[in-house]
């Protein structure tokens, strides 16, 4: 062991030991680096500047860490050496064509290579000649010696030390020199056993005691779905310019508020933050030093810490109001700086690996960054501050009147590029408006520019056609007078004309009425599907009643409630006797038959107002007690005249649903508003009895749930042949049915409808363009008369992209729930962007608008989940699955075990019936490996023949089979005693499975890093050491068995090296450490601070 | 788990004002928020629980108001 004898051996720091386990766990092994260039924009002596770095590397023992190793007892030494990790490099590029470009892609190249902590190779240095007047020198560092503040040192070190021995004299640097790493460390171990750390920690604990979690702004920003672009990224950047105008006028502002621009900076981004997540409480991550004395704050080594800065923003704050808020929030938590991230966390009992302390962390450079190497000036540009949780906005300011650099870095997990321009754009927009307006409520600030503004408000909504005033009744007779002889109903072995149909209802009516029908009385049907139902619903709305449907196929307990909650004093049924009624209901028979040739008493020509109810429908509702929704007749009117069904494709609509789902109200009203014809569809229609239909009576158009289209297209998916248009909906709608159905019936027009009951069958429909059928289909855009609103928690609308909660105004909208009232007014809202005192109805599903205008459906505001503190919306997950090969329907559903929640997918195929079990889903896992990043990837897929459905064709997701644990599970070889069984009860231990199998991958399984820090703590008590790399390389138990060390369970462990047995206090701080936004580099705000003395501090008013 | 309470509507800790409008219709409103044109404030700051029990005894008719009249025969 020569080569042991050269290196000092030192521990490592608190800070230090979290770096080496999140390195552990980073699969780019290249994400925990500090990187920057200088481009020195002169001529430079090689020679000189070799000698330069030479001194550089002699003076500082972190830039000589060249190795961290682990002892077989699990204690880490990191090992300095007395000579550079590296040598430094140098390149002349100035031969070609492009010499900046291959400096950077050199550069690139180098940053991309994966580092082995326990190799080496921590270190990268070379002087690359781009000119003889142009240079760039660049350094790159591991995190876990060196951060960004410590960089920055490097690099004014570097640069004085040249300029020294280019003019033979010494080095004017203001930097003292060095200090020992081996005291620093001591220096470190000292705090965390003193009174003072102490006191830091209870600060901490108190502070946070009551504080809201912290919230990403991924959570609202990103548009969803991110596609891990290039799994090697550690960032996507985005960099903008303010200019020097800029500076002066943040600068005068910030004097104006009695506090310094870094600090305004701060507070215009929890101002952002809480204008677009619209929490009262941000939580931003402020990174520091770490360094309280001179020593440390001239001693390049890793120092930095991150801590919270938690800001409450109350209603009605401006900027002015935010600023010396945040002004002493920052204060205090500089005081309190030295005590560890993880240590925080730890302490507020944050350990579920869930949740971070913070959301943004934001970065205010204010130092002076313009170096000189002997006269000439080099711009200094950072490449990297290390993974980033969430968001890192960075601003730099050189000092040279340049103006603001602002690095939006975002994790590529969450965020696209294109999300990351939006959210720039957005932040700097605001920024600007705050800082020229501090006194304006921030409330009233959009985060979007006014022609965006005006773009979803008014322009995507702008919708208005005129309606005639009327009630539904007087519609029908209108168009019974006008074309008496036209078909109105046919199928089900009956064909009526609109002059007989009108005749039956009339009947009908006259009886009704004199059984005390009239204005609003609720008359209930409990009819099976036939022309006859089309007739008492008409005769209901002649006597100025509202129909309320009955499903047929509910029980009698559910018919009861109906009958109750509306207090219907009549119900129609076509079934010769109804039992289990509540007393008072008069029951109405009217035979399914009708008779021929009625004689009609007339019309009962009573007014009917437009506003009066048209009917009552019941939905489940999450809750399970069933409301009725209350619709007028106004709002039927609307959906049935609007213009997407006035251009002859509505001629013949199948009637097939049952009546008691509000399908039927676009089945029976659009045709019959419209002259057409209501072609009542035989019981249940299948994919083999379709085609005989469309046939046979001319059907050109139907609304079908997404389960029973997508049943269509994948047994008989030319059944529509002949048809005009065929709307799916009411769930999320497959592009592979959709593709199967154009490809077979290329002539029909396919569409996907939106809608609550609430807003009457449809919001929003889109119709599929011509050509190929896209992965993501939109929900289309309002109909008429219809206004749609993605709103923000403020209610303030949300920017093209952004998901936003969405709201409905307009036509369609319901009276409310009936005999409801404080229901009514939770969901019926007042609209700020409607007419004075209209309502909207909040759907509780969330939606984005595209840039066309359409909207995108993004699920339920409930079905959204967190794993592993990654917010996903399961929908994007059906989404995705969906694009694979044969996988028609997708469900994906959160299962808990204790504290460990997994996805579970169900999926249907496409080949016909049976078709679930056909399907490969390893295929499915490998294809959904494409599009979705490994976090959404579910843990089992779980094929099925078909979904359960509720009564009324949506997917039922209560009925969903338990997922078989075992079914997930590989072989049947029972494991080998010693290190395999060890591994296969700690991977169960961790995963929370009872079973696992020797060639099951503990990542298939749901493992993630976090259990896998739990799985290696399982086998290490089982007496066999592995690394978290092992298991990444090694993932089943076969595999990782030979990478283990056995050894006998030790007795505790120092205090200092908290790496081995790890119980939950243990696990906790490592989750944190694993979670911890390592966006290090420095800001100079403590000086900053401290300049501004305590008779600048903000005067607080008393309150 | 704070998943997503992206309503103001289903903040369980806020405040909240009943709004009514001309129609005599009734809304649950965020206190925090500008009270939109053409309502008015009945009942101010109070929980959710307060406001829906107000709702529930104040608005006894889901009707519009100008829909409660019977139009001239």
């Amino acid at each position: 062991m020569s080569e042991a004898a050269s290196f000092t051996r030192l521990p490592l720091s608190a800070a230090q030991t979290g770096i080496w386990f999140a390195h552990g766990l980073d699969r780019t092994g290249h994400a925990y680096t500090i990187s920057e260039y200088l481009d020195i924009q002169g001529p430079v002596d090689p020679a000189l500047f070799e000698a330069a770095w030479h001194r550089l590397m002699a003076d500082s023992d972190a830039l000589r860490v060249h190795k961290v190793v682990q002892d077989p007892d699990g204690s880490l030494w990191q090992c300095v050496g007395e000579e550079p990790t590296a040598p430094l490099l140098h390149r002349d590029l100035s031969g070609c064509a492009d010499p900046e470009a291959e400096a950077l892609a050199w550069i690139h190249r180098d940053l991309e290579r994966p580092i082995d902590l326990a190799v080496g190779g921590l270190g990268a240095f070379a002087l690359l000649r781009l000119a003889p007047d142009r240079y760039f020198y660049y350094a790159r560092m591991h995190h876990i010696a060196m951060d960004g503040y410590g960089g920055s040192l490097v690099s004014r070190k570097i640069a004085a030390e040249y300029t020294a021995l280019a003019g033979g004299a010494p080095a004017e640097d203001g930097i003292g020199p060095f200090l020992p790493l081996a005291r620093l460390l001591d220096a470190d171990a000292e705090y965390r056993a003193s009174e003072k750390a102490a006191a830091d920690r209870e600060f901490w604990r108190e502070r946070l005691r009551d504080a809201a979690e912290p919230v990403r702004l991924s959570d609202t920003m990103a548009t969803g779905a991110p596609v891990p672009a290039d799994p090697g990224a550690v960032y996507v950047r985005r960099t903008a310019h303010l200019p020097a105008e800029f500076t002066g006028v943040l600068a005068t502002r910030a004097r104006e508020l009695r506090t310094r621009w870094p600090l305004l900076l701060i507070a215009v981004t929890a101002a952002f933050l809480h204008r677009a997540t619209g929490r009262r409480e941000v939580v931003l991550g402020l990174p520091v030093t770490g360094r309280t004395t001179p020593e440390l704050r001239s001693t390049p080594m890793l120092c930095s810490n991150v801590v919270p800065l938690h800001v409450a923003v109350e209603h009605g704050d401006s900027l002015a109001d935010l600023t010396p808020r945040v002004s002493r929030e920052a204060r205090a938590a500089l005081r309190h700086q030295l005590t560890r991230y993880e240590d925080i966390r730890r302490d507020l009992g944050r350990g579920d690996g869930e949740l971070g302390l913070v959301g943004p962390v934001v970065n205010i450079m204010a130092f002076d960054y313009e170096l000189s190497f002997g006269g000439h000036r080099a711009v200094t540009h950072n490449l990297g501050l290390g993974p980033v949780d969430d968001l890192s906005v960075a601003v730099y300011d050189r000092g040279d009147g340049s103006g603001l650099r602002v690095d939006v870095d975002g994790n590529p997990d969450r965020y696209a590029g294109a999300d990351l321009e939006a959210v720039q754009e957005r932040f700097l927009h605001f920024l600007r408006r705050v800082v020229d307006a501090p006194d304006v409520p921030l409330d009233t600030v959009d985060l979007m520019p006014g022609d965006e503004l005006r773009r979803v408000l008014h322009d995507w909504n702008d919708t208005a056609r005129p309606l005639p005033s009327a009630g539904l009744a007087a519609l029908f007779e209108e168009r019974a007078a006008r074309t008496p002889d036209a078909v109105a109903v046919t199928g089900a072995g009956r064909e009526l004309t609109y002059g007989e149909l009108n005749a039956h209802a009339n009947v009908l009516a006259h009886r009704l009425r004199d059984l005390g029908a009239g204005r609003e009385t609720p008359v209930a049907l409990l009819m099976e599907r036939s022309a006859a139902v089309v007739v008492a619903v008409l005769a209901v709305l002649k006597t100025g009643g509202a129909y309320v449907p009955l499903h047929p196929a509910y029980p009698p307990e559910r018919r009861a409630f109906v009958l109750t909650d509306t207090g219907a004093p009549l119900l129609l049924t076509d079934r010769p006797a109804v039992e289990g009624l509540p007393g008072g209901v008069r029951v109405v028979q009217v035979p399914g038959a009708l008779p021929e040739r009625p004689e009609d008493p007339g019309d009962l020509g009573l007014a009917v107002d437009p506003d009066q109810l048209a009917y009552v429908m019941y939905t489940s509702g999450s809750t399970g007690t069933p409301k009725g929704v209350a619709v007028p007749q106004r709002e039927v009117a609307a959906l049935a005249l609007d213009g997407r069904w006035r251009d002859g494709s509505h001629e013949a609509v199948l009637m097939h649903a049952p009546h008691a789902f509000d399908a039927s109200t676009y089945e029976m009203f659009v045709p019959l508003l419209n002259g057409g014809r209501v072609v009542v569809a035989p019981a249940e229609i299948t994919p083999e009895s379709l085609p005989a239909l469309v046939r046979g009576h001319g059907v050109t158009a139907a609304f079908l749930t997404v389960a029973l289209f997508n049943l269509v297209a994948a047994e008989n998916p030319a059944a529509f042949t002949g048809m005009r248009a065929v709307l799916a909906g009411g769930d999320a709608v497959s592009p592979a049915a959709l593709r199967r159905v154009r490809e077979h019936c290329p002539d029909v027009r396919l569409g996907n409808g939106y809608g609550p009951t609430e807003a009457t069958t449809f919001a929003t429909v889109h119709w599929l363009p011509e050509g190929p059928v896209a992965d993501e289909q939109p929900i289309g855009s309002p109909l008429d008369n219809t206004q749609v609103f993605v709103l923000d928690a403020a209610l303030r609308p949300v920017p093209v992209g952004v998901t936003g909660e969405l709201y409905l105004a307009g036509a369609g909208l319901a009276r409310g729930y009936l005999g409801r009232p404080g229901l009514t007014a939770e969901r019926f809202v007042p609209s700020p962007y409607t007419a004075p005192g209209t309502r909207m109805y909040r759907t509780g599903d969330l939606a984005r608008w595209r840039p066309d205008g359409t909207l995108d459906y993004q699920g339920r505001t409930d079905a959204q989940v967190k794993i592993r503190g990654f917010r996903i919306e399961l929908g994007d997950i059906d989404t995705a699955l969906t694009t694979c090969t044969g996988v028609t329907q997708a469900v994906t559903v959160v299962h808990q075990h204790g504290d460990t929640k997994r996805l579970i997918a169900y999926v249907t195929g496409d080949s016909g019936s049976g078709a679930g079990a056909d399907l490969d889903t390893e295929a499915v896992r490998e294809e959904l490996g494409a599009h979705l990043p490994e976090f959404m990837i579910p843990s089992a897929i779980v094929p099925l023949d078909a979904f359960p459905l509720t009564p009324n064709g949506k997917i039922d997701r209560r009925a969903l089979p338990a997922p078989h644990q075992s079914a997930a599970t590989g072989t049947g070889r029972p494991p080998a005693p010693g290190a395999e069984t060890a591994l296969v009860q700690a991977f169960a231990h961790a995963l929370g499975l009872e079973h696992v199998g020797v060639t099951d991958n503990f990542f298939d399984l749901g493992g993630d890093s976090i259990l896998a820090l739990r799985a290696i703590s399982h086998a290490r008590q089982a007496g066999y050491t592995l690394t978290a790399r092992d298991l990444f390389t090694h993932r089943t138990p076969e595999t990782l068995a030979p990478h283990t060390t056995p050894h006998i369970p030790d007795e505790p462990v120092p205090l200092d090296v908290p790496l081995i047995e790890l119980d939950d206090d243990e696990f906790a701080a490592l989750e944190v450490e694993l979670d911890l936004d390592l966006d290090l580099a420095e800001l100079a705000l403590e000086a900053d601070l401290d300049a501004e003395g305590p008779d600048a501090a903000p005067v607080e008013a008393g309150n | 788990m704070s998943t997503a309470a992206t309503s103001p509507f289903d903040d369980p800790d806020a405040t909240f004002l009943v709004l009514v409008n001309e129609e005599d219709q009734h809304s649950l409103w965020p206190a925090a928020i500008a009270v939109p044109e053409g309502w008015t404030t009945v009942l101010a700051d109070a929980d959710r629980a307060t406001c829906a029990a107000y709702v529930e005894e104040h608005w006894t008719d889901l009707r519009p108001r100008s829909s409660r009249v019977s139009p001239a025969a």
